[in-house]
Order: structure tokens, then sequence, then C-alpha cells
């Protein structure tokens, strides 16, 4: 670590599996059956240096904290590597006398607290899941294809979350979506798997287009695209969006109309990559690709893009309340739908699929209340989120492994006497979703549902009550404390478009969202061990398609999947057990992640709270998610998962749910099928207008009959003649200039 | 002035002041002699003729180093820094040294390099007929060297003629195909017309401004348009503007001759798909290259005078303002007409041919926004000519690849069809992934090489909008390459598709062709195509020096 | 040279006793006509050698009026280069290689007009153009034509001797011609050896695999696709139009 420079170590960090996934496609065919190696070593070498990364910043942060003890500012900790400008074209001569931006687009790789927490998710769960995969896929005819793929995405999305500058963000966005496309597609000759990939390809490029768009008005306002400051080729420094200069300005960042409609289409691109309402059609579907890709990309890693883009530009978010409280309003909103549509799945991979829609929900809500709290709950639920998502990703493909492809839970049951190490782990990471003291996810739910409160009944927290961040201006330490932010006051602050958005944020709409959120933390509780108990419990029932398996162990038709599958799980198992109360006991996390240079912004650091644990809520989630559990208890706790369901109960809400919400039927009929529509049109257009005129153009001379009869004919007078023609067009057309 | 002073200044204007920065011209031309002595005497003919060829280049291609980083303002100097002047005229002002001659010589010199190694692997020609392919190789490059430097109608003319002639005979180097043949007298007739043409106008021109001495030109024509009260042209003005006009108007036929502009593009399918593949990568490659030099030359030599701002500068207004609309009229239908072109053809090297025209339009929208910044707005016009040099950088790579792909495809599948190609990706798949990067560097999307170009020739054209310079024409010439990028997307990717998800034909039979070879060359071709997508900077740093020929 | 409304003059004022006559007004109008109409006969000429012998014609009545401006170099030079040299080579050409379809060559009636309306179209405005320029119209005064060699001797190694022409511009660039004298003379090298190879014929009788993969010819049923947006190849001869 003192030898090599972190910035060296840093650049490992994607390259090795960069590494590995070029060998794997060089060396596939070679290396047969043992195609993981590449990717796998990679990886793990990508894991060992991120965590040696990870340790190096901690020590940073603490030196940095230790040495601002007085000032009680936490400082910014962040470390830019730039590799090569991309692009450095100086503007010498600004016109005008306003000073155009120079173009300088810097491939920069960064590394602070939160890129250093990410890094080290991605690739450890990464490798985790890597392993599992050698079980999992093994005897696929895709195997290399598979690790290779798998390599690419570890190598783009690590590199998305170093990237430091927007641009760079926005290329890496669309090249883990890529990876994800092909991962969807993998098993392409499965007619649904075609596509979903399409409908993933599709619903991601409306949120990407919002990116693109984003990045271009980024540019427009901020003059740079850079996260850090820069300093030109000629000696000017330029401000960073996410720069230390411009994150210590109070009024670095622009509200009103145009800092909203910046918000808006990031948040429209998180929403997208992370299948958030309206665009979260497309992850259940996803689940067509194995379930490996399933565990990795759309629940642990890629789906978090949208978290980690709108902590990344919280600053952003903070200056424009009405966006951010809008965030909050998607993730709630998206938490409940998704909760509600997961309690009548009977496919096991699409009940995780709804539950990672219905957490990627929870976070965005988090994230949306622009407190630090908030973020780093977000974040925290992140963490937590993608050990134990990982964990009942893999052990539904566990399941799916051993019943031969089979993975709607109706058609076995009692799983837990033929494959106790997967019943097992599957039990510790509902427990951790469910949200049950002491797993994972009760301590970073609990983050959150506090986050929530604070905005909801300010006068309970106090302390940084003034801090509520208001209308586009950081409030400074120490101003009197603000009644409420009232449509007025932001009407001053903010534009016109602006102020309509900001009037969402009232304490009324955050009660309302804390209440949605409590809700679904008893949702999910329900359809987790509605989940757990048709697969696990009841009489053991296994499907013929199980079949290559029959030689198994005691005679059962299926039996545990093999070590290699197993010991991941374990892994993970324990990662979802611990890793909650260990971040949340030792307040790490939180302190870590406070000197994420985006987290120091005055606004938002500002908001800053004593790590206290919220008993009132604790025992609200607590008790929502008994209830959960209890009620799936009695209607399917030992019961056989075929019969008769408890869903009757609900009546007309049931097809609405089982239907999920009609979204995919109203997309059909609203965008879809106009869209359809357009196309046949297109199509009939292309067929017979740009057909037609490009079979025009290639036989123009026909179409203007004998004048220039065979205009391209292989005869070079007409060759001559044509261009003669030509130039006495020209002379017309400029004496016609001349004259008019 | 005695004749001896006459001859002494004449003396030290050659010996002391030209030659040494004409290097790479004497290089080219001893290449020439040495490879036909080789030939020629029986001791000497052992040698493959190649490989001379290809020890002159490399001289060539030094000297054209060195005279580059010799430069003020070079990007990597020289270890003596700036050892050129930043603009001197040679040969009594018949050519002119400056940073575009200084790189657009590199490009070529780089670019025969590469050619000469791509036809020694590709096989045509022959070893016997070596010895002629290169002289004519070389010949045409030392005439496009001159365009790229030329100063003077005169020379203008000849390095024109000089570029155009030894292709012709190229073009028609596969004796056993009628095609070719038929190329070469299509190409010889049609180039014979439009060189007459040329000569026509420059004679106009001359006849009315009393010199062909380019920046001698401009101050006349500054003149004569700026004010008319003249005393030699005796107060009306017309009779000469509309001259001036007409002779311009056929000077740019010879060069919409050489750049393949429409309406005067109509040899070029013909000679790129009966000439060999070989023959197609020289002609769009080092011939686009020196014709846009020249372009730029001339629209830059006629119609702006230096900083030195007097009478005529103002006259020299109305002779851009009349240049850009040329330019830029041609340019737009070059473009649209070169894709629409593109559309429905069979033939790989036709298809390539028409996208050679479009990317000409490409270019003349580059020399557009130039001359529209020319004088006007220094800094802008600047990036433009910087976006033309780095444009023609990148598109030295994109369309040596490009054709490169199709011989080696022709050697191993006997064919130059599209539809031979189908299901090429599973024999062939790195060839194939080869054949993406270029074809889709050729529509000019991220990260490849072809997107940076479209982008800084696109962001020049925005610039001169920003800035309100003939702010209609440029809007509408924005539109149309806009429009162009986009429908030249589908004819590029159709040979992708037919490449990747046709069937393989049942009655293919795949040659014994050599793999490593050619995959080598393909390989070191292609990956600058990827490479200066990602890393630009070094190649623009280049250009910009290029950029500042005009200051 | 003299200017139109002389000849015009010169024209109708007849008959003139042979005192009277501007010979070299006479001279000039001889030349004229025989190039401008000889030139025209070329054109409308079907058969090759035909062609070539009226191209003879035209172009040995250019040099006539190259003598005729004082310009004896460059008349010289019409003569032996164009007269003498190339059209000799084109008619011994020709005979030698007469091949069925270029001894007749006939377009097309329509390509014939619009060639005409085209062609009659730019002659108008070269006309236009010409005339539009006053001092073309009248003799430059002062113009000496010195009847010598040694100025374009002296000028192609590179040195100017003439002086130059009254009222040129005064910042009139007079480089020397050594460099356009010298280069193309590499250039007339690199294009005989062109001019050889295309004439060689090839000594291997079994061309190499590659070279006839380059000469294959598409497989019919890819010339049928062809068709939508290919223009159509004529077989046949390039320049012989309107063949099946």
């Amino acid at each position: 670590m003192q030898d090599i420079p972190s910035s060296t170590l840093l650049v490992l960090v994607p390259l090795l599996p960069l590494v590995g996934a070029i060998l794997t496609v060089a060396l596939g065919r070679t290396l047969g059956s043992r195609a993981h190696v590449p990717a796998i070593v990679g990886i793990a070498a990508s894991a060992a240096v991120a965590v040696t990364l990870l340790f190096g910043m901690v020590r940073q942060v603490a030196v940095g904290n230790s040495a601002a003890q007085q000032g009680q500012q936490v400082q910014p900790v962040e470390m830019v590597t730039t590799l090569w400008e991309w692009a450095d074209i100086p503007n010498a001569q600004a016109a005008g006398g306003t000073t155009a931006a120079s173009f300088l687009i810097p491939v920069a790789l960064r590394l602070d607290p939160l890129t250093a927490t990410l890094l080290v998710i991605i690739t450890c769960v990464g490798l985790l899941v890597a392993i599992y995969s050698i079980g999992y896929m093994h005897g696929d005819p895709g195997y290399p294809r598979f690790f290779a793929l798998f390599s690419m995405f570890v190598f783009s999305m690590t590199m998305l979350v170093a990237a430091s500058n927007f641009l760079l963000v926005y290329v890496f966005w669309e090249a883990v979506g890529a990876c994800s496309y092909l991962l969807i597609g993998f098993w392409f000759t499965k007619p649904e798997a075609a596509k979903a990939a399409k409908k993933a390809f599709l619903v991601n490029r409306v949120g990407d287009f919002g990116l693109a768009v984003a990045t271009f008005l980024l540019w427009m306002t901020y003059g740079t695209l850079n996260f850090h400051d820069t300093v030109l080729s000629d000696g000017t420094a330029v401000p960073g969006i996410l720069g230390v200069t411009r994150l210590a300005d109070a009024s670095g960042y622009v509200g009103g109309a145009v800092g909203s409609a910046i918000c808006l289409l990031l948040l429209l691109a998180a929403c997208g990559k992370s299948a958030q309402l309206p665009l979260h059609v497309w992850l259940p579907d996803a689940m067509e690709g194995p379930t490996p890709a399933s565990a990795l990309i759309h629940a642990a890693t890629m789906v978090t893009a949208g978290i980690y883009l709108i902590a990344r530009s919280g600053p952003l978010f903070v200056a424009c309340p009405g966006a951010l409280t809008l965030v909050s309003i998607v993730g709630a909103t998206t938490a409940l739908i998704a909760a509600l549509i997961g309690t009548v799945q009977n496919d096991l991979k699409r009940v995780l699929a709804y539950s990672t829609i219905s957490q990627l929900g929870y976070m965005f809500a988090s994230l949306g209340t622009g407190t630090l709290l908030g973020f780093s709950a977000a974040i925290f639920h992140l963490v937590t989120h993608a050990f134990f998502k990982a964990l009942l990703f893999l052990g539904a493909g566990s399941v799916m492994h051993s019943m031969g492809g089979v993975i709607d839970m109706r058609r076995f049951g009692g799983l837990r006497r033929v494959m106790p190490v997967t019943a097992v782990t599957f039990l510790v990471g509902s427990l951790a979703l469910a949200g049950v003291a002491p797993f994972a996810g009760f301590f970073s739910k609990d983050e959150i549902l506090a986050s929530l409160h604070s905005r909801g009944w300010p006068d309970t927290h106090g302390e940084h009550q003034e801090a509520v961040p208001a209308g586009g201006h950081a409030m400074t330490a120490g101003s009197f404390r603000l009644v409420s932010v009232t449509p007025d006051a932001s009407r001053l602050a903010g534009g016109d478009r602006g102020s309509r958005l900001d009037a969402l944020n009232q304490p009324a709409t955050w009660r309302l969202l804390f209440w949605m959120s409590l809700v679904t933390a008893g949702l999910t509780a329900f359809y987790t061990f509605r989940a757990v108990f048709m697969t696990f419990t009841g009489p053991t029932r296994v499907p013929e398609q199980a079949g290559h398996h029959a030689h198994g162990a005691a005679g059962s038709a299926a039996h545990e999947s093999p070590p290699v599958m197993t010991i991941p799980l374990v892994i993970l198992a324990v990662a979802s057990a611990v890793s909650g109360w260990w971040l949340f006991s030792t307040h790490g996390l939180a302190t870590f992640l406070a000197a994420t240079p985006s987290f120091t912004a005055p606004s938002i650091a500002s908001t800053a709270t004593p790590p206290v644990f919220h008993w009132d809520l604790a025992i609200q989630g607590t008790l929502a998610a008994a209830a959960g559990i209890v009620v799936a208890a009695l209607g399917h706790l030992g019961k056989r998962s075929d019969g008769p369901q408890m869903e009757r109960f609900l009546g007309p809400l049931e097809t609405l749910f089982a239907n999920r919400f009609y979204f995919d039927q109203i997309y059909a009929g609203l965008i879809v099928k106009p869209l359809e529509f357009v196309a046949t049109l297109a199509a009939l257009i292309d067929r017979y207008l740009i057909d037609g005129t490009v079979d025009l153009v290639a036989r123009l001379p026909l179409a203007l009959g004998g004048l220039v009869r065979h205009l391209q004919s292989g005869l070079v007078q007409r060759y001559a003649l044509a261009g003669v023609i030509g130039m006495l067009l020209i002379v017309l057309a400029l004496v016609a200039r001349a004259m008019g | 002035m005695d004749l001896g002073s006459l001859l002494t200044s004449t003396l030290t204007d050659t010996l002391e002041v030209s030659l040494p920065l004409f290097r790479v011209e004497l290089a080219l031309s001893a290449t020439i002699v040495l490879v036909l002595l080789c030939r020629m005497l029986p001791v000497l003919r052992w040698l493959d003729s190649a490989l001379v060829a290809l020890g002159g280049v490399a001289f060539a291609l030094w000297y054209a180093w060195s005279d580059l980083r010799g430069l003020p303002g070079s990007p990597w100097p020289a270890v003596v820094a700036a050892t050129h002047p930043a603009s001197q005229e040679l040969f009594g002002g018949l050519l002119i040294f400056d940073s575009l001659t200084a790189y657009i010589r590199f490009l070529l010199a780089g670019f025969l390099v590469l050619y000469i190694l791509f036809t020694k692997i590709s096989g045509i020609p022959d070893r016997e007929d070596g010895a002629d392919f290169y002289t004519l190789v070389l010949g045409s490059s030392l005439g496009m060297c001159l365009m790229a430097s030329a100063n003077h109608l005169l020379m203008i003319f000849m390095a024109v003629e000089m570029a155009s002639v030894p292709s012709y005979a190229l073009a028609g180097m596969l004796k056993g195909r009628k095609a070719s043949s038929e190329a070469a007298l299509k190409y010889a007739v049609y180039g014979a017309g439009a060189a007459g043409v040329m000569l026509y106008g420059i004679s106009l021109l001359a006849g009315v401004l009393g010199t062909c001495h380019l920046p001698s030109m401009a101050a006349e024509l500054g003149r004569i348009v700026g004010d008319g009260a003249d005393s030699f042209y005796v107060a009306d003005s017309a009779g000469p503007i509309m001259v001036l006009t007409l002779g311009g108007l056929m000077m740019a036929v010879g060069l919409a001759f050489k750049l393949s502009a429409v309406p005067f593009h109509f040899w070029c399918p013909d000679v790129f798909e009966g000439a060999a593949a070989e023959v197609g990568a020289f002609l769009s490659v080092a011939s686009k290259a020196a014709a846009v030099a020249l372009a730029v030359r001339v629209a830059f030599g006629l119609g702006w005078l230096g900083d030195a701002a007097d009478a005529s500068a103002a006259g020299l207004a109305d002779v851009r303002h009349f240049l850009v609309y040329l330019i830029g009229l041609m340019a737009a239908v070059t473009c649209t007409l070169g894709n629409l072109g593109a559309y429905g053809q069979t033939n790989m090297k036709r298809l390539l041919a028409y996208s050679t025209i479009a990317h000409a339009g490409y270019l003349l929208l580059g020399v557009a926004a130039a001359v529209a910044m020319l004088g006007v707005d220094p800094e802008g016009c600047r990036k433009a000519v910087t976006a033309l040099a780095f444009y023609l950088g990148t598109y030295l790579f994109m369309n040596l690849g490009a054709f490169a792909i199709v011989a080696v495809l022709r050697n191993r599948l006997r064919s130059e069809e599209i539809a031979a190609y189908a299901g090429l990706v599973r024999s062939n798949p790195g060839m194939v992934v080869a054949a993406g990067a270029v074809l889709v560097s050729l529509v000019g999307l991220p990260p490849l090489a072809g997107f940076v170009s479209k982008f800084l020739i696109f962001s020049s054209l925005v610039e001169a909008i920003t800035k309100g310079i003939e702010r209609p024409l440029m809007l509408v010439l924005l539109v149309i390459g806009g429009l162009n990028t986009v429908i030249s997307l589908f004819y590029y990717l159709r040979v992708l598709k037919v490449m990747t998800f046709d069937p393989p034909p049942e009655d293919r039979v795949a040659a014994p062709a050599p793999v490593w070879l050619p995959g080598a060359l393909v390989t070191a071709v292609v990956v600058p195509v990827v490479l200066l997508g990602i890393f630009w900077s070094g190649l623009y740093a280049y250009a910009q020096l290029a950029g500042t020929f005009a200051s | 040279m003299s200017a139109l409304p002389m000849i015009a003059g010169a024209l109708i004022a007849a008959p003139l006793p042979v005192a009277a006559i501007n010979w070299h007004s006479l001279f000039f109008l001889l030349f004229a006509s025989v190039s401008c109409g000889f030139a025209v006969a070329v054109v409308a000429a079907d058969n090759v050698v035909r062609m070539a012998f009226y191209l003879v014609l035209s172009l040995g009545a250019t040099a006539g009026l190259f003598f005729l401006a004082g310009a004896e170099f460059l008349g010289a030079m019409q003569l032996m280069i164009y007269v003498g040299g190339t059209l000799v080579l084109l008619v011994f050409g020709v005979m030698l290689t007469a091949q069925a379809p270029l001894v007749a060559i006939k377009g097309s009636g329509r390509d014939r007009v619009l060639a005409g309306i085209v062609g009659v179209a730019l002659l108008a405005l070269l006309l236009q153009a010409a005339f539009s320029v006053k001092p073309w119209r009248a003799p430059a005064a002062g113009v000496v034509a010195e009847p010598a060699a040694t100025p374009i001797g002296m000028s192609l190694v590179g040195v100017r001797v003439d002086e130059p022409a009254v009222g040129a511009p005064a910042a009139n660039k007079r480089p020397g011609y050594m460099l356009p004298f010298e280069i193309v003379s590499i250039h007339l090298l690199v294009v005989l050896v062109g001019a050889a190879y295309l004439a060689r014929a090839k000594r291997r009788k079994v061309p190499r695999a590659i070279e006839v993969a380059a000469s294959v010819e598409p497989p019919a049923s890819v010339a049928e696709h062809a068709s939508i947006g290919r223009e159509r190849h004529r077989s046949g001869s390039v320049l012989a139009g309107g063949r099946p």
C-alpha cells in the first residue's frame, strides 16, 4: 500500500476485470470448461485491491476527521486520477465577453468514501456471484460468453462509480446497460428472453435519454462536466460541478427552472436504471436472464446506479427542494406498489424482482429527504440490500438449479428437507429483507424510516431542524428556526416552474411518505415469508423437471446444490446477518460517507445529527414486519403451496395486483400500441416512400425522363453532360441569388 | 537588374530556401527512379520493388515528420525548437510551405507506408507488376504533395494532373478484367474533361487578374470586387466579376472532380467497382486528403490576404461569401446524393465509393465553415481547419481499414459482393469485429474515431451559427449533415447485419488464404480507429498545428 | 488582336483593293473559322478516323492563331506536340486497333439534342463573359511580342528576363518556371511507365489465384438482385451509346 500509489490501485480495480474479460474472449474456446478462470481471477484481484483502497480511505477519513475536530466541519476526502485528456480544446478567445467554456473532458477516476464503498460491494458481491456461477452455469454452451459478459459488467460498473465526470458516467451508464441487455438475452433462443431483453433495452433508453439531456444541460449551465476541480492547460481553474470549490460556495448551484429540469432529468435517468415508477416494468421481465446475472446486475449492483447518481448529485438536488421531494414521492410510491404486486406473484424470482424494485424505492425515498441521514441511510441500505438480495437471488437460483429450471413456487414445496443449506441461508436473507432485528435490513430500514420521520415531524428531531434545505439556499448554521417551507418562500427563491414543484415539499407529504413506507415494511415481510413458507415448508414436492438430478442424495429426485454454489450462499448469509449491526453500532459507514465531497456541501453537511437509535421507529418497524410474517404464516406455513391461496381474500384487488396494476397493459395501450401504429406507418413509409425515394434517387434519371435518363449509365459522355449541366445549374443558382 | 544578380538570387532561393523544405518530394522522386532502376538493372532484379518503395517512403515519412516537428508551435518540437519558419514560399512563390503543407505531407507519407505494406500483404500487385504499380503510386503521391503546397495556378494545375494521370493507369491495373479497363478509360476521359475545364477557368482568372500567384491574385481580386473604380479595368467592374465568377466555378470543377463532389462524382462508383480494392483505397484516402488541402488552400488563398487589412479586405468579404455558398451548396448536394446512392448497392466497393462521395460532402461542410469564419473569426476558422485536418487523419485509417478488409475478404471468399459476406461472423469473427469498428466509425458513432471527426466538423458549423456568421446557410448545412448521418447509419449497418445475422451461403468455398499477416494488417489499421476515438488529443494537437496555417 | 467589328467591316466592304485588305484580320478570320468549324465537325462526325483528322486541322489552325498573336514559341509547340505528336499517334492507334464498335460512334438523338442545348448555353455564357472584359476587346497598348525563345528558356531555368507587361498589377509575383519544368520530367517518366504497363501484354499465362478472385464477376443471382438500386451497367463500349 505504501509502495504503490493508490492512483495505480484505483486504475487496477476496473482494469483487472477488463483484462479478465478480454482473456475470456480470446481464450474462451481453448479454456472450455475452465473459461471462468480469467474472469474470477480478475474479479478476485480487483476485489482485493478495492478492499485495500477502502481501508486506505477509511484511514484517511479518520485522520481528516480528527484533524478537523475543532472546526466541526467534515473535510471532504477525494482523490482524482486523470488517466488522459479525452478532449482538451481550450477556448482562447471567448466571443462576446462571456467566458465560453473550454471543452475539456478528462478520463478521470475518483476515489472517495462513496466510491470506495461501492467498489468493494461491486467487486466482492461480484466475486461471490462469479464463484457461484461456476456451478450454476456448468455445462451451458455459452459458458465462456457468460463469464466474458460478467467480467465486462464488473469493469463497466466499477468505471461507472469511479468516473469523475458526467460524460464518462454516461458512457458507462450505457455500457452497464449493454451488458445487462446481453445478459438478459443470454439465452436468446428463448423468445421470452429475447423479448425481455428488448423491453429492458427500450425502457432504459427513456432513462438514458434523460441522462443525455441532463448532461447537456449541465454543460450549458456549469461549463464543465467534471465532478472535481480542474486546471486547464492554460492555467485557469475550472470549479467542477461537485468539486470542493463549488461545494463550499453557498450559491454554487442553480435552482429554479433550470436546476429543477436538470434534477428531474437525472431522476428520469435514475428511474430507468433503478426500475422506479413509471419505468419499472423491465426489471421483472429481466429475470429471464441467468440467475447469477439477476443477482448481481438486477439486484445488487447495476440497478443501484440510479441511487448512486442521485446521491452523487446530492447538492444539485438539495438546491431544488421540489425535485428532491419528488424523488421521495417516486421512491415511496414505487416501494408500496411493487410490494403490493409482490404479494401475489407465484414465480420465486419475480417475487424477488418486485422486492428489489420496492427496496430501491425505499432508497429513493430516503435520498429524497436531502439530509445527510437520508443519503447515508440510502447507501447503507444499498450495501445491506446488496448482500441479502444477492443471497436471496442465489438461493432462488439454487432452488431453480435443483428443480431443473422450474421456479413456480406452486410446483414445489417443503424443500428444507431436500436442500437444507439453501433453506437456512434463504431464511437468513428473508429475515434481513423483512427487517427483523438484528439482521442487516432492520438497521438500514430503520435509518430510512428515521430520515423520513425527521422530515415529517421536524419538531421531534430538533437539532437539525433549521437546516432543512429550502429554496435553493443553503442555510448557514446558527440561523433561526425555519417554521416550514411555504410555497411563498420558495417562490421567492426559485423560478416559477421550480416553485410549483416546491409546493410538494410539505410536512404533510413527508408524513404520508412515512406511513407508506411503514406499510411497505409490513408488506415486505409478508411476501418474503410467503415465499419462504411456500418454498421450504409444507409437504416435500419436487417437479418432474428436476430429472437430471435424479441420482441425488437420499434417493430424492432433487438434492442440495454443489459446494461451489452453497459456499457463496453461506458467506452472503453471514454478511446479511451481521453487516447491519456492525455498520450501525460502530456508526462507521455514516461517518465514513460524510466525508464524500458531495455530502460535505454546507446544505447537506449542516443536517448532520448525532447517531441515535430511534426506539420508537424500530418498534413500529418491527411490529409491521411481525404483522406481515404472522399473516404469511397463517396463510402459508406448512401448507401445500399449490393449494388454495389466501389471495382470494383480496377479492378484486388480487386481480389488480396479479396484473401488476395493469402497468404493462397501460403502456401497451398508451405507448406501445400508438408506437406500433407509428412503426407500421413507418414501415409502410419505408416500403413505399423511402424505398420509393431511394429507387427514385437511384433511378432519378428515369424519373426525370429523357433529360438525364441514365445519369450513372456507365456512359462517360453522359457523365460529362451531367457535369456540365450541374455547372450550369450552379451558375443559374448564383445568378438567381445575385438577382434576388 | 543584371543577369548575374538574377541568377544568384535564383540560386539562393532554390538551394538555400526551397530545396531543404522540399525533401519529401525529392525523396519520392528519388524513390521512383530507384524503383525503376532496380527493375531495369539485372544486378538489382532480385530486389522486391515493394521493399525499395517502402524504404524510400520511409525516408519521405521521416522528412515529413521532421518538417512537421520543426514548425513553431509544434506539440513535440525538435531538440532545437522551431527550425522552420511558420510559412515560407518556395521556388519564387510557386509553392508554399506552412503547417498545412507539413501536416498533409506527413499524412500522405504515413499513408504510403501503410499502403505499401497493405498491397504487399494483399497480393495486388504481384511481384512482376510491382515496379510499375509503385512507380505510379509514388508519382501520383508526388502530385498530391504538390497539391497540398501549391501556391500558384500553374502548380495547381500541374499538381492535379500529376496526381490524376497515374491514377488513370492504376484504375486499369487488373488487365485481365474488362471492368477494370473500362474504369480506367472512363476515369481518364472524365478526368481529361475536368482538367480542360479547370484549365479554361485558370486562364480566365489569370487573364483578368494578371497573375497566377494566389496571394497576388487575392490582392487584385479584392481591388476589383471591392470598389470597381479601377485604373486598369476602367470603371465597369461587372464584366470582370462575371468572368471571375465563371473562372472560379470552372476551377472548382477540377477540384470537385478530384474530391468526387456531386455533380462531378460519376467516375467514382464505376472506377471503384472496376479497379482493385487496393487502388480504391489509394484514390479514396490519399487523393481526398490532397484535394481537401488544395480546396482549402485555393479558397483561403483567394479569399483572404492575411492580417494586413487594407482597402481590398472589404472586397474579399464578397469573394468569401461567394465561395461559402458555392462550397456549401456542393457540400450539401454531395453528402445527400452520396448517401442516397449508397442505398441498395450490392457490391462492397461500389458502396464504399458512395461512402467516399458522402464523406467528401462532410469534408466540404468543414471547408464551408472554415471559409465562412475566415477573417471574421480567426479562432473559429482555425478550429474548422483543425477539424478538417483531424477528419483527414482519422479518415485515413477508417477507409484504409475498410478497403483492407475488402481486399482480405476478396482473397478469402473470392468475391466483393456484400451478399458473399453472409454469416461471416461464424468463420471469421475477428474480421467482422474489425469491419464493425470501421463501418460504425464511418457512420460516426461514439466511441470511435469517426464520431470525434464528425463532431468536430459539426461543432465548427455550430460555432459559425452561434457567432452569427452566414447563419442561415450554416444552419441548413448543419441540418443536412445531421440528417445524412442518420441516413448513412442504415446502409453501413446493413453490411454488418449481413455479416452477422444472415446464414452463410451453402456453396461458400473459403480459399486457403494465410491468416496471420492479413489479420495483423487489419488490426494495425483498425486499432487506431478505436484508439483515436478514445485518445484523440495527440492527433488533435497536430491538427491544431495544421489549423494555424492561415494565421 | 483585332476586334470583331473590324472583321465584320472587312467582310461587308467588298470588293476591296488588295492593299486595303487587312491581312492580319483576314488570316485571323481564316484560322478562327477553320479551328471552330472543324471542332464542330469533330463532334458531328461518326467515324473515329475522320474525327482524328478534323481534330488535326482544328488544332493546326489554333497554332496559326498563336502565330498571329505573336506567340511564335507557343504556336510551334502547338504544331509539334499536338499536331505532330499526339494526333499522329492517335490516328495510327485508331487505324491499327480499329474495331467495329469504335469505327462508327453514334450517340442517341436525344443525347445530341441535349448536348447541343447544353453546349450552346455554355458557349453563350463564355462568350458573354469574354466580351464583358473591356481590355479584352481592344488591343493592349504597348505589348510588343518579342520573337525570341530566350525569355522562355531563361524562365524555364528559373530566371525571368522578360519585362513585366505594362499596366500589370504591381504586386505581380513573377516566379521562374524551373520547378514545373523539372517536376514534369518525373511526371512524364511516371506516365510513360504507366502507358507501357497498360500496353504490355501480361507474360504469365495462368493468373494467380488472387487475380482470379479479383476478376470474378458477380454470380447471376446477385446481378439480378443488384438491379434495385444500382445503376445499370451498359455492356459494350464505354463510348458507344445506346447499344444493347
